[in-house]
């Protein structure tokens, strides 16, 4: 009768857990005391002591939460139920909540500024947050299709009430409300291909879903089907894309940060785990799914991103084409592929947290700079902004040797290799449609540095901003984790070298004890 | 013994701590260091990497002889199997003698470059961002002479061309200057091209000899097995009738050497060196005739292990080198401006070098390299010394009778002139004998006595436009007006050290290590190991030669004859007579004008080269292929064409409107389902 | 038939004894006629008006935090069920279950969402 609970497994979802549960609490409580003028260590309390508090709570907690998962990362798998696989902690899931927690305290730092400057500074936006980052954290570890679903309702909720969080802009609000009817959508499609599935197959758990995984069963098919349109979704591929760019600019930018790394990060995890085991059976029949999918994502983002005159539409578009250069790892299926992809996102947060974190710097009064153009001269102003952004630009674009054209270098050698093994010129078309984009890419990843570097500052309509000592601290981190990981990158592929993935996704899937 | 050595490292990196902090300084921060910080750091890296060097130098001459050597291994650089390359440095004799040069007398042009920069105000930071050159230059240069291979050389040989190039046009808002660095830029770029086709075929070359290297022990430890390849053309070829009965080092060697040409200022790549002038005088001094333009000369030394076995390109060496000696000696003649008769004299002291090296008398070019550098560095400083007591006035026609007004600066220049001139028991007088004797005693080089004869001539002839220039500037009854000679002041003391420090060295750096023969007459029973020359026989072997000793006086007499001469003709006509230089200016018209006019050599490049590429690249290059093919048709009809789908096809399903996005959401939803559900039953 | 006798008297029963109340308050029960009284209850809404027009959003908060501690009760009745086969395993589930929400409702306190004004 009494489940068989391993808290410690979960740790560190239990500490997000936590902060967000606390967090607003603590933020009435220091209003109250901001109210009533409480003094605290000899000081009034005010605004700032109290934002500050915040911040400091919540970057300890995710603090704790990434060292006591980097701690564990190789451990065996753990599972939260021993009788009943839901939550599984392997490798996989121990990666993911690193990247995903390591964008989270990248968003926090940066957002206790920017925030204040947009007037909406509020510790409900870190429940909010860590609420989200939650969700995430468990997506990727969800091995049976009830968390997964739950994972991601808990994921996606808060993000949408993040991303309304500036109330008094009207673009904040269409953003918001366009997320959430778009997001209801795609999951009421998802969970419908959860609960076909269950019909097909008699159960929930990914491992018995692989074992009842009928090819010709149209129930099975469409369950499916079904299930990888709310992934796509998730993702941002084309043709489930079409609220990125709407949503990522009225969204606050710090906010777009978070969505366009985490989300993708939690949701590819989450996609690997159930393509890799739950549908494996049906693998060959999903391939060219994702084979369309990468394409048009590569190539319509790419396209698209080039006439974009906002800042925030053009790297939301350029979000769509990365998730399609991720596709590919998808498309090669094996560890190679998985092993490829999963470095990328660990480069592609690092990258797009930099770039969002410059635009946030830029904000001032709620003013914020949307067109590319306003960037003009931002060398003469703001220069190491304009040095991490074309330090960001680069990598993005794939030049070496940066961290970026690493991530693509292992998505391009798992295809090939991939293709050369089992003589699939498919494959190999897709890697050279990956690096026709990244060439088209250039075309609107260069426009940056140069407006920024050979374009003179009057005439650009840009508030005067400064940059923050935490956010200073955030450019720094992402610049100099481009350039490391660019000059050693097989160190961080080297992680993943030991641990078959595919494999052990599996056996963390299957129950433990009979 | 181990010759492992960690502390080698720190020589260039002391001037590249340098440069990051004061690049980082300008790149973040507004308004430039404080003028102490900016000195304290541009002069205490190069006079850190000079006392770490004299150290290193020191533990090297303990070290037992024919194992002089320090390997410095930082890490491996480039691992393509087989191939591999390290960034290491070497330090053997050839190096330590070029290292000493570059860290010493750079930390004296430093110095000085604080006196005489003092009044930049033409730019906000331009005190701060001329020492960050200088010493990205110092550093670029250490790499160059340190490296342990041709591919770390290579990396340093474009970076002094680099900091070269931006300190010629350091005064950037005239285009004058940032032309001349430009043109020296490119026509750099011509020997570098060489230079990289040497080094590829020097790779190539030993790896089909099995050891895939550039590193030089290696390539002098395996050379032997290439001295008796020849080129082999690929069947496509064969048509072409002369290379077939070349040597292949011949090739590759011919190839370095233009790469040398181009970096040391030889005919026919020497025209970007008079106009370097354009740069503030310290960079003139350091760059472009002290350290930089030698860097020619120790590529060859350093290869004169495929130089010897490759007697074809060793005689173009010394042909090229002696020409360019005297050529651009008679074109000093003529020059008025102060800059340029010491930028010539360069020219004319480098192809000096050359012939000594091309004569196989290696430690004889590295002899003069060094006792050079130092009057010719003292020559430079004591010029720019003058220039800003003139106000930046150049032209030797509004000098004279300075003398009285810069009693110090005079002193030390007239040190500067003795010692290229050649008069006995100053340092230039030993190293151009060593020079000449070389050329005297390669009995395989063709023509060595007329490169002799050409060598004794261009001596007489430095002598006269030395003692002319000093004769002009110093000497005599002024030709400037009277405000501005009375305006004409002695430098400050920054100027005035490194000048005395340099005319102390021109006179007797020789002392340290005379040559053989002199090192025997003067002091008894030396043992020969002190000279340079016996120090440097590891490193850059030269060919022993059996001249006897009263044949070597017989030789130093009478280019010390030549000296006097041209002295004497100096004085006559400068000191003594000065109303007869016009008329006989005159009854030599043509002859003068040919000089003066510097043989016309760059108005025939600008019609022979310039135009025609200009002209091509206008119409052909510019207008029909970049304009019309490129751009019009692939760059921005691709480009337009992108547009053109993204605008019309893709921008009108991104309506805005949730409705629409739906709608797109649910086809692509069913065409997932249509295209899953194809294999169900 | 018989055991479902019980039933049909309890249905008996429970009806009477509603009908006996509705009837008694009418006939017993003070009464004031107005305009407004005769309107048909909506939540202090007009009910006939376009349905486009905006409402207060207080009446969101309310129900959303009705919902909450409908769903409370939805968890509580199965877990009454089942409560001493859980022991204090299920107490202390149940007691952090209730202080989240516990600390959620002491959120919308503080922040004023129970003020209707």
């Amino acid at each position: 009768m009494m489940p068989n609970l391993d808290l410690s497994a979960i740790s560190p979802m239990i500490f997000v857990a936590v902060g967000a549960i606390l967090l607003p609490l603590l933020e009435v409580l220091l209003a109250r005391m901001i109210e009533r003028r409480r003094s605290w260590l000899g000081r009034t309390v005010n605004r700032e002591m109290a934002s500050t508090a915040i911040v400091i709570f919540t970057v300890l907690l995710l603090v704790l939460a990434l060292l006591r998962t980097v701690g564990t990362f190789d451990l065996p798998v753990a599972h939260f139920n021993l009788d009943h696989p839901m939550i599984a902690v392997d490798q996989l899931t121990r990666f993911l909540n690193a990247v995903l927690l390591i964008s989270a305290i990248l968003t926090v730092l940066v957002s206790s500024r920017y925030l204040a400057d947009i007037g909406m500074d509020h510790g409900e936006f870190y429940a909010l947050l860590l609420a989200s980052l939650l969700g995430m954290m468990l997506l990727g570890a969800a091995t049976d299709l009830i968390m997964l679903f739950l994972a991601l309702e808990l994921m996606s909720i808060p993000i949408y009430a993040l991303a309304g969080f500036q109330r008094s802009s009207l673009k904040s609000n269409e953003s918001a409300l366009k997320y959430f009817i778009i997001g209801s959508f795609a999951s009421a499609l998802l969970l419908y291909g959860c609960a076909l599935l269950y019909g097909a197959t008699g159960t929930v758990e990914l491992a018995e879903i692989a074992r009842g995984f009928d090819p010709e069963n149209p129930l099975t098919l469409l369950g499916a089907a079904l299930v990888l349109v709310g992934f796509a979704f998730k993702i941002a591929s084309v043709p489930f894309h079409q609220w990125a760019p709407d949503v990522y600019e009225g969204a606050p930018t710090t906010v777009t940060g978070f969505m366009a790394t985490a989300v993708k990060v939690a949701a590819f995890g989450a996609l690997i785990r159930v393509v890799a085991v739950g549908l494996q059976p049906g693998a060959e029949i999903m391939y060219g799914v994702f084979w369309w999918l990468a394409v048009l994502s590569m190539t319509v983002g790419n396209v698209m991103a080039i006439i974009q005159q906002n800042t925030k539409r053009m790297l939301a578009y350029s979000s769509v084409a990365h998730g399609g250069y991720m596709l590919v790892g998808i498309c090669v299926g094996t560890q190679s592929g998985y092993a490829g992809l999963l470095f990328y996102l660990l480069v592609y947060t690092f990258m797009t947290i930099g770039a969002f974190t410059v635009l946030a710097i830029l904000t001032r009064d709620g003013r914020e700079v949307s067109r590319i153009d306003d960037l003009a001269g931002l060398h003469e102003t703001h220069p190491f902004a304009a040095i991490v952004m074309t330090l960001c630009m680069f990598s993005l674009a794939g030049i070496p040797p940066l961290a970026g054209f690493w991530g693509k270098w292992y998505l391009l050698t798992g295809a090939v290799e991939r293709a050369t093994a089992i003589g699939d010129t498919s494959l190999i078309v897709l890697a050279v449609v990956l690096v026709m984009n990244s060439a088209i890419s250039l075309a609107y990843y260069l426009r940056l540095p140069v407006v920024m570097y050979m374009r003179e500052a009057r005439g650009a309509d840009r508030p005067d901003a400064t940059a923050g000592a935490l956010q200073t601290t955030v450019l720094w981190v992402c610049a100099l984790a481009i350039v490391l990981i660019g000059v050693v990158p097989g160190d961080f592929l080297i992680l993943f070298g030991d641990y078959d993935l595919i494999a052990s996704a599996r056996v963390a899937a299957s129950a433990v004890s009979p | 013994m181990t010759h492992e050595n960690e502390a080698i490292r720190l020589i260039p990196l002391f001037p590249l701590a340098a440069v990051v902090v004061s690049g980082l300084w300008l790149l973040f921060a507004r308004g430039s260091m404080s003028r102490g910080a900016v000195i304290a750091i541009g002069c205490g890296a190069p006079i850190l990497s000079f006392l770490v060097s004299l150290r290193e130098v020191f533990q090297l001459t303990r070290l037992d002889e024919g194992q002089r050597f320090f390997v410095d291994n930082l890490y491996t650089w480039i691992s393509a199997d087989p191939f591999h390359a390290e960034l290491s440095f070497l330090l053997d004799p050839l190096s330590a003698v070029m290292i000493l040069v570059v860290t010493g007398v750079g930390s004296l042009i430093h110095i000085y470059s604080v006196g005489y920069m003092d009044d930049d105000h033409r730019e906000d930071r331009g005190f701060q961002r001329f020492f960050l050159y200088l010493n990205l230059f110092t550093f670029s240069m250490l790499m160059l002479v340190l490296g342990d291979n041709l591919l770390v050389m290579f990396v340093g040989w474009e970076g002094v061309g680099l900091c070269s190039y931006l300190l010629i046009g350091f005064w950037y808002l005239e285009d004058h200057n940032a032309m001349c660095g430009q043109k020296a830029f490119l026509v750099n770029r011509i020997g570098d091209f060489g230079f990289l086709l040497g080094i590829f075929l020097l790779f190539w070359a030993f790896a089909s000899v099995g050891s895939p290297t550039v590193e030089f022990h290696e390539m002098s430890a395996n050379v032997g097995k290439l001295a008796d390849t020849m080129v082999t053309l690929p069947p496509a070829l064969s048509f072409l009738p002369a290379f077939p009965a070349w040597k292949l080092l011949t090739l590759a060697c011919l190839c370095l050497f233009v790469g040398a040409c181009g970096k040391s200022a030889q005919l026919p790549l020497y025209t970007w060196l008079p106009d370097a002038m354009a740069g503030p005088t310290p960079v003139s001094a350091l760059i472009h005739a002290a350290t930089m333009v030698t860097a020619g000369v120790y590529m060859v030394c350093r290869m004169s292990f495929a130089f010897s076995l490759a007697p074809g390109a060793s005689a173009t060496v010394a042909w090229v080198g002696g020409l360019t000696a005297v050529f651009a000696a008679t074109i000093a003649l003529t020059q008025k401006d102060i800059k340029k008769v010491l930028a010539y004299s360069t020219v004319s002291q480098l192809g000096y070098m050359f012939l000594a090296a091309g004569s196989m008398a290696y430690s004889a070019a590295v002899y003069h390299l060094a006792t050079h550098a130092f009057f010719k560095a003292l020559l430079f400083l004591g010029a720019g010394s003058v220039i800003l007591g003139m106000h930046h006035e150049q032209d030797i026609d509004k000098m004279g009778g300075l003398r009285r007004r810069m009693r110090w600066t005079h002193r030390w220049f007239l040190c500067g002139v003795l010692a290229i001139a050649g008069v006995p028991f100053l340092s230039g007088f030993f190293s151009k004998d060593e020079v000449l004797l070389g050329a005297f005693a390669a009995h395989d080089l063709p023509g060595h006595m007329a490169l002799y004869a050409i060598g004794v001539l261009t001596a007489g002839l430095t002598a006269f436009y030395m003692l002319r220039l000093h004769y002009r500037v110093f000497a005599g009854e002024t030709r400037a007006t009277p405000e501005v000679y009375n305006a004409v002041h002695e430098s400050n003391r920054w100027v005035l050290m490194p000048l005395a420090v340099l005319a102390a060295l021109s006179v007797g750096v020789w002392l340290l290590s005379p040559p053989d023969l002199w090192g025997e007459l003067l002091f008894g029973g030396m043992r020969k190991s002190h000279s340079l020359h016996y120090f440097l026989q590891e490193a850059a072997f030269s060919a022993p030669h059996d001249v006897s000793h009263a044949t070597e006086l017989g030789l130093a007499a009478l280019a010390t004859l030549f000296a006097l001469a041209g002295i004497a003709a100096a004085s006559f006509l400068y000191y003594f007579k000065p109303e007869m230089v016009d008329r006989l200016t005159d009854r030599v018209r043509p002859v003068y004008d040919v000089l003066w006019n510097k043989y016309w050599v760059d108005e025939i490049y600008d019609f022979l080269i310039v135009r025609p590429l200009l002209w091509v690249s206008e119409n052909v290059l510019y207008r029909l292929v970049d304009a019309d093919l490129i751009d019009r048709i692939g760059v921005n009809g691709t480009a337009r064409a992108v547009r053109g789908v993204a605008n019309r096809g893709l921008k009108f399903l991104q309506t805005g409107f949730t409705q629409s996005y739906l709608v797109i959401m649910l086809i692509g939803a069913l065409g997932i389902i249509a295209y899953m559900m194809r294999g169900a039953s | 038939m018989a055991e479902y006798a019980g039933l049909g008297l309890f249905l008996l029963l429970g009806s009477g004894l509603v009908a006996l109340f509705l009837v008694l308050t009418s006939v017993l029960g003070p009464k004031l006629r107005f305009a407004e009284k005769q309107e048909p209850f909506e939540c202090g809404e007009h009910p006939i008006v376009s349905p486009y027009q905006r409402f207060n959003v207080k009446f969101y908060m309310v129900a959303v935090s009705f919902i909450i501690f409908d769903v409370e009760m939805v968890f509580l009745y199965p877990w009454a069920v089942v409560f001493k086969g859980l022991a204090w395993y299920g107490f202390v589930g149940m007691l952090i279950f209730l202080s989240v929400l516990t600390i959620g409702l002491a959120y919308e306190w503080m922040k004023g969402g129970l003020d209707w004004n």
